[in-house]
């Protein structure tokens, strides 16, 4: 009696979390996590995939780390349904300049909490130059959310105030909203500054005013908190609202051309008629509400089945369906919007499966061209692998296209 | 008893009424209504009635006859304004003359000369090459013999089978066919070939190197969905080989969505123009099966295509190819087909179509068995010359299944000195005496069969060959025709298997089962219609046959029974359970499935429509010759059909139309005969399947429930079609009477007359000691004087 395959690869790419009983820190492709069990990781980014969604930050020396540890990569992926902030408004890791500092919600990987040792050694890690040394927080790999500090500190309802500004404009002290607790910032001539709608400068700066920031490389010395550059500051609620809308604009835009993503939750057919049936899909956290009318007066859409990184094979591979209903559901899992949609096919594809991420887009939401190096097909033009890269019995590298 | 008589009165065999005097049967009414205008005054039309031959054998005057129905079936004669006689008079006279008609042209047919020639069918010419050379002819070979004429459903009746130039021509080309590939100048080229699943997958041969590195080169295998064809498996890659028989092995599963069924494998040879194998594959995916089966090639390249005959997409959709690193290896696999493809499984590993999943074919041949090989050196080329004339004389004596003289092959032996060995054995196998089963002698009057004669007669009635040596030895000694040896010789006979022939052939002929799919039903009304089906509906017939063959069963169990053959794509088609095992199998039936015997199998249905709809007519003219042995006059000529239900016109059934068709009282007189007969099979549709209420495509309001009542001319009412067959099932001895004519037919190659009454009827007592059991039936007829009878 042989074991069907797709049981085996799925028991292979359950083998950890089974082994861990289960592990809600484990966070999978196939369906929601349990909510409240990633872990807080912020950094900057020093390495971004954005294709594959992946990248690496630097973590923060924020103190949890033994010094000799510290600065090592952080390489991570972000989950299919992971989500993404900057300025206050859903993005891709394409929106995000390198060297953003950023926050993030981390899952263990399919590996689960394995061990990371790094060599015992006197030096600083970072002068050791060593390609294979990472984080010590390397298992949490698996990117639930990522936010700048504007959304970071926005969502979470905080300003800092400016206290005191140095003679030379080369350094504020704020004070965050609601706490005591206060950071010495640096600026310099690339700091951008926004006032109302445009660029200001930095005289236009003044103690008393509850800014947001978004800070740049910091950690080099002890703390971010005594060392990090500032490079965007907003100080007032027009330009923070401004550079919310901009972003939110441009990803609008993103979705509309690839579809916004989905779970699929499950699928029935109907006896005897083949590949015809109906598909549940619940769609991922982040999407826009203008985006969300439009797929509930849809009489039909097109669906791409992607990989989990998002990815797209072709645009020529759509599926057509009906939308038959919209729906919302209580308490959304994380990464879950909480949007269900049932949709009709008088032809399924194989990427239609319980588990598989797809794409959702309005019939005339798609255009005939992506970004050629998005697409897997007819190849993969993104040859070269950023960590992780978790390895199943299929893959080889330089697989025929 | 009332009712059985008037029903055995309506359809009493044609010739019991050719014995009435034309005199007192319709003289008086030519008299009365034609005589007038054609006869000896005014010989309008220049035509007179009664100067017409009596004599119903005679080819012209019957030509007149015949025009005489029609005139008066079509209403035109007597002219409306003389009298009118009254329809029940008219159909009288009508029934007479058709009946006598009918009669004088099976005299003719049966008159004989004092040799009888009959040729063989191409399926015994065949065989018959096959028994004597061992050598497979392919006679259905694109270029090799056209198909036999037939007489009603029967291709072996000797008057039917004329010869003519392009006749010779092909059995020239034949003999020499045969007799090369029997002796061929160099030994033939043996090939064994093995081609892989990926050597027939297009999108993946190219993929060979990356996927033996993956470690996965043997586990792949090739998906073949509904309707989906893939070419290169043919035998020698692409080169020519030699003609011949191989021998065929494929490997494959075949998985079946719940409760649908089963995908059907279809090798379809290019070169043939047939499918040369088919069969329906139940296999689970990790439970392959390895079908063998032997194939006839010619020479040359042979391509052969697979196909999974299945209802499904039509298109090929996304579903094509294994793109990118996509191989398939397993259902289960994901990697096995691209996100985007057509989706085959369901979330739970369920197959949504019939799918073929493909691992090997092997080819191996041409092949020689043993026993061929033996039968070939009896008369292979031998070095001296002597000795040919003698192995020349034995062959022409196998050949011609008879002794022959010197001076018989004298012209055989000339051709052997001018020319060569083989040529004389081309030219014998050319020659008529081959092709041609003769029974008399030139010179003598001989009312029966001789041994020899005999042999070939038996033969050829129950394995469709040539008699075999025990047979020729009998006929040698002069023993065959005794009775007690004829018996023995009928039980050797019908246990071999040859007599397989016989149980395949004979009701094929007379169910006249290649009228299936004679019309092709129309894909938008029948879209579910295939020629898995259509095969599938013959097969019913002819294993049901086979079956009450073999267990010598009653031939009651032709019109009526619980059980019936079924394969899943026939219990699919009834809406029955569909069985485990994909070749046919014995099933026994509950009323409900309203099936049960040979008339309410889906071949007859459908072998009595047309392409759109059901015909009961046609469904009663088939009962009444098939069943009853009767033949009603032909329809008149110009007849309108029957119009489509208008779109602004209440919905109407057939029978509706039908009775409004034939509101003229001369065409009602026949009808009332024929169609109660066809109306009973109301609830099957034009392809058999049953219904409550016929489908009429346009019109007002609700499709029309369907009415199968109906009544005897006697009275005899029945509301369905189980209630009729109940009824024929009384009048058996009738039917057994009938069956007993159609085996006549096939065994003797001839129509039978009023001389052979009093035979038919004394086989048929003689058969019912032993409850009509069909071995009994054929036996009888073999040991009774009409066999004998030349």
């Amino acid at each position: 009696m042989l074991i069907p395959m797709r049981i085996i690869s799925i028991l292979l790419y359950l083998i950890p979390a089974l082994t861990l009983a289960g592990d809600p820190r484990i966070a999978l492709d196939s369906e929601f996590p349990a909510p409240g069990k990633a872990k807080m990781i912020s950094g900057e980014i020093t390495l971004i995939e954005h294709v594959n969604r992946r990248g690496i930050l630097r973590p923060d020396r924020d103190g949890t780390i033994n010094k000799y540890y510290w600065d090592l990569p952080h390489s991570f992926e972000m989950l299919p349904y992971g989500s993404i902030y900057y300025h206050g408004a859903p993005a891709e890791l394409k929106d995000i300049p390198i060297g953003t500092h950023l926050h993030g919600q981390f899952h263990l990987g399919p590996e689960g909490p394995f061990e990371v040792t790094p060599p015992v050694s006197n030096y600083a890690a970072g002068k050791m130059a060593r390609p294979d040394l990472r984080s010590v927080e390397s298992q949490y790999s698996r990117a639930m959310l990522l936010e700048d500090d504007f959304s970071f500190y926005t969502r979470n309802g905080i300003t800092w105030e400016i206290k005191n500004i140095t003679e030379d404009r080369g350094e504020i002290v704020v004070e965050k909203s609601g706490d005591d607790e206060s950071m010495t910032l640096r600026i310099d001539r690339g700091t951008r500054v926004w006032k109302d709608k445009s660029i200001a400068s930095r005289d236009d700066l003044a103690v008393g005013q509850k800014i947001v920031m978004n800070l740049g490389w910091g950690t080099l010395l002890g703390s971010y908190k005594q060392d990090a550059l500032c490079r965007e500051i907003w100080i007032d609620e027009a330009s923070r609202l401004a550079a919310t809308d901009v972003q939110r604009g441009i990803h609008i835009e993103h979705q509309k051309r690839r579809g916004v993503p989905a779970l699929v939750i499950k699928t029935e057919h109907d006896p005897g008629k083949g590949a015809k049936g109906w598909l549940t899909a619940q769609l991922y956290e982040g999407i826009d509400p203008e985006l969300l009318e439009e797929l509930k007066n849809a009489k039909s859409v097109l669906t791409q089945c992607v990989e989990p990184s998002l990815r797209m094979y072709n645009v020529n591979t759509s599926g057509s369906g009906r939308v038959e209903s919209v729906t919302e559901i209580e308490n959304p899992p994380p990464g879950c919007s909480g949007i269900e949609l049932r949709i009709h096919f008088y032809e399924m594809q194989e990427g239609h499966r319980k588990g598989r991420t797809i794409r959702i887009a309005e019939r005339s939401w798609f255009r005939p061209v992506l970004p050629r190096e998005e697409l897997l097909r007819p190849n993969d033009l993104r040859a070269f692998s950023v960590e992780p890269k978790y390895i199943t019995g299929r893959d080889l590298p330089n697989s025929p296209q | 008893m009332v009712q059985k008589t008037l029903f055995a009165l309506l359809f009493l065999p044609a010739f019991a009424q050719c014995g009435d005097d034309f005199a007192t049967a319709v003289a008086p009414f030519f008299e009365q209504h034609c005589n007038r205008c054609h006869g000896e005054k005014k010989k309008k039309g220049s035509l007179r009635l009664d100067e017409l031959s009596r004599d119903f054998t005679l080819g012209p005057d019957v030509e007149l006859w015949h025009e005489v129905i029609t005139r008066m079936g079509a209403g035109e004669m007597p002219p409306e304004d003389e009298p009118q006689p009254s329809a029940a008079e008219a159909q009288a006279v009508m029934d007479w003359l058709a009946d006598s008609i009918k009669a004088g042209k099976e005299a003719r047919m049966a008159k004989r000369a004092r040799v009888a020639h009959y040729r063989l069918s191409r399926e015994e010419y065949a065989n018959t090459v096959y028994d004597l050379l061992g050598v497979t002819f392919d006679p259905e070979a694109p270029g090799a013999f056209t198909p036999d004429p037939q007489w009603h459903g029967f291709e072996r009746i000797g008057s039917e089978l004329a010869l003519s130039p392009s006749h010779i021509e092909k059995y020239l080309k034949a003999a020499r066919e045969i007799v090369d590939r029997a002796w061929p100048e160099k030994p033939p080229r043996e090939i064994k070939s093995h081609r892989r699943a990926i050597d027939i997958d297009w999108n993946n041969r190219e993929k060979e190197k990356w996927i033996e590195d993956l470690g996965i080169l043997d586990q792949v295998r090739t998906e073949i969905w509904p309707g989906h064809t893939l070419s290169y498996l043919r035998p020698h890659g692409g080169h020519g080989h030699d003609s011949g028989v191989y021998k065929v092995r494929i490997k494959l599963s075949g998985v079946t969505p719940p409760g649908a069924r089963p995908p059907h494998l279809s090798l379809f040879s290019k070169k043939l123009d047939r499918i040369i194998y088919e069969a329906d594959v139940l296999a689970p995916e990790d439970e392959p099966v390895i079908l063998e089966f032997e194939t006839f090639f010619p020479s040359g390249q042979n391509d052969v295509k697979i196909t999974n005959v299945a209802p499904g997409p039509k298109n090929s959709g996304g579903g094509t190819g294994q793109p990118g690193e996509f191989v398939f290896t397993t259902l289960d696999d994901p990697k096995s087909r691209a996100p985007w493809q057509r989706k085959l499984t369901d979330d739970d590993g369920n197959p949504l179509y019939p799918l073929l999943i493909f691992d090997w074919i092997e080819w191996e041949g041409p092949i020689t068995e043993p026993e061929d090989q033996k039968k070939r050196d009896r008369f292979a080329p031998p070095p001296e010359e002597e000795i040919a004339l003698s192995k020349l004389k034995a062959f022409a004596e196998a050949a011609w299944r008879r002794p022959v003289s010197d001076q018989e092959t004298a012209r055989y032996r000339k051709i052997v000195e001018d020319y060569d060995y083989k040529t004389g054995l081309v030219a014998i196998l050319a020659s008529k005496n081959f092709f041609y089963i003769s029974e008399g002698e030139p010179n003598v009057n001989r009312p029966t069969v001789n041994n020899y004669e005999l042999a070939s007669r038996l033969s050829y009635f129950l394995w469709g060959t040539m008699p075999d040596s025990t047979l020729f030895s009998l006929a040698a000694d002069g023993t065959l025709a005794e009775k007690d040896v004829l018996r023995k010789q009928i039980d050797r006979m019908l246990s071999d298997p040859k007599s397989e022939t016989f149980a395949e052939s004979f009701p094929h002929q007379w169910l006249q089962l290649s009228k299936v799919g004679e019309f092709p039903p129309d894909e938008k009304l029948y879209p579910d219609y295939d020629q898995w089906l259509e095969k599938s509906m013959v097969m019913e017939s002819l294993r049901y046959f086979a079956e009450v063959y073999q267990n010598n069963l009653s031939i009651d169990n032709f019109l009526n029974s619980n059980w019936t053959m079924l394969n899943p794509r026939l219990a699919d088609h009834y809406g029955l359970p569909i069985p485990k095992t994909a070749d046919f199998e014995r099933v026994t039936l509950a009323p409900e499935a309203n099936r049960g015997g040979l008339l309410t199998q889906a071949s007859i249905l459908s072998l009595t429509s047309d392409g759109t709809r059901h015909r009961p007519v046609h469904r009663g003219v088939w009962l009444s010759e098939t069943i009853f042995g009767k033949t009603p006059p032909p329809p008149p000529p110009n007849v309108d059909a029957i119009e489509p239900n208008p779109v602004d016109k209440p919905k109407a059934t057939i029978r509706e139309k039908l009775a409004a068709h034939i509101a003229d009282e001369n065409c009602a007189g026949c009808h009332a005969k024929i169609d109660p007969l066809g109306l009973a099979f109301d609830n099957y549709d034009a392809i058999g399947r049953w219904r409550t209420e016929e489908e009429v495509p346009n019109g007002i309001g609700k499709n029309p429930p369907v009415d199968a009542s109906g009544s005897l001319p006697d009275g005899t009412a029945f509301s369905n079609a189980r209630e009729f067959k109940e009824i024929l099932l009384s009048d058996r001895d009738r039917f057994a009477r009938a069956f007993v004519e159609k085996l006549a037919n096939y065994a003797l190659r001839r129509a039978m007359t009023v001389d052979d009454e009093a035979q038919l009827s004394a086989i048929t007592t003689r058969a019912k000691a032993n409850n009509y059991r069909l071995r009994d039936v054929m036996t009888e007829l073999v040991v009774s004087e009409l066999f004998m009878k030349r």
